[in-house]
């Protein structure tokens, strides 16, 4: 076992890969792009959101209007004719 | 006063100087390197686990504790993001995404010299099968050869539990080197 630990502590440092620093900083950077991309999007969608729910809140008023306009104003001679009878 | 050097580097990297990151990356990135080497036993696995490192204490030096050494706070980092890097391999391996002929890899040390070749893998693939806590005691005690006090803060226990873990390791180690090491 003597043999092991001197072994192990005569063993030099294994010098690390050459660009091993320009890939730490290039994911670092990336880190800060994606960081701000996220915070970008995250508006985008909200503002793509809220624009989708005007856009079908107008639609649905505009729909029902036409659709289901107040009673006084239908013609509607089923109604006009009708009578009771008892 | 490389402690003094070493916290100041830990507060520029805070407030986002890259050339403190640079120098750091210059005083430990040899020991980040050789310490996930060591765990992982494959140079590409150990350099994507020191850009993984470099990258947590970018994001996390404001959250640096003052109160421990910055070699230690390093060596705690870069021991966590090994082991979730072998849990990893582990997972994959059991998926079959790679080969569990290849676990653990077929590595001697790169520094190693050719006629200790044999004898390197045989120790390194020992230690590579060993139990999580007795691999880190051991890895940072003969391989780091930091002093027992500091492997018990990086490990969080208490020195008595790293001498417990340091017989356990040297014992399993003694009857798996054997055949390699007759004396």
């Amino acid at each position: 076992m003597d043999n092991i630990y001197q072994h192990l502590s005569e063993l030099p440092r294994a010098q690390p890969p050459e660009g091993l620093l320009a890939k730490i900083e290039a994911r670092i950077g990336q880190a800060k792009v994606v960081a701000l991309a996220d915070w970008r999007q995250f508006a985008a969608a909200a503002v793509l959101i809220t624009a989708l729910n005007v856009a079908a809140l107008v639609q649905y008023s505009q729909y029902e209007s036409a659709t289901f306009p107040g009673v006084a104003a239908v013609d509607n001679p089923i109604v006009s004719d009708y009578e009771l009878y008892y | 006063m490389p402690q003094t050097t070493d916290r100041a580097l830990i507060a520029g990297i805070a407030n986002g100087d890259a050339q403190a990151l640079r120098e750091l990356y210059k005083m430990h990135g040899e020991r980040v390197y050789n310490t996930a080497l060591t765990y992982l036993q494959k140079s590409t696995d150990a350099e994507e686990v020191s850009q993984d490192v470099f990258t947590k204490v970018w994001r996390s030096a404001a959250g640096f504790k003052a109160e421990s050494q910055v070699t230690t706070w390093l060596y705690r980092i870069v021991v966590n993001t090994s082991l979730t890097a072998l849990k990893k391999r582990q997972r994959r391996s059991i998926f079959g995404t790679i080969q569990a002929s290849h676990d653990p890899p077929d590595f001697h040390h790169p520094e190693a010299k050719m006629e200790e070749r044999e004898e390197n893998k045989a120790l390194f693939s020992a230690i590579y099968r060993l139990p999580d806590r007795q691999k880190t005691a051991f890895v940072l005690s003969y391989v780091e050869e930091l002093p027992r006090q500091q492997v018990a803060e990086v490990m969080g226990l208490s020195l008595k539990a790293i001498e417990g873990l340091l017989m356990r390791a040297k014992k399993r180690l003694r009857i798996t080197l054997r055949p390699a090491f007759p004396d």
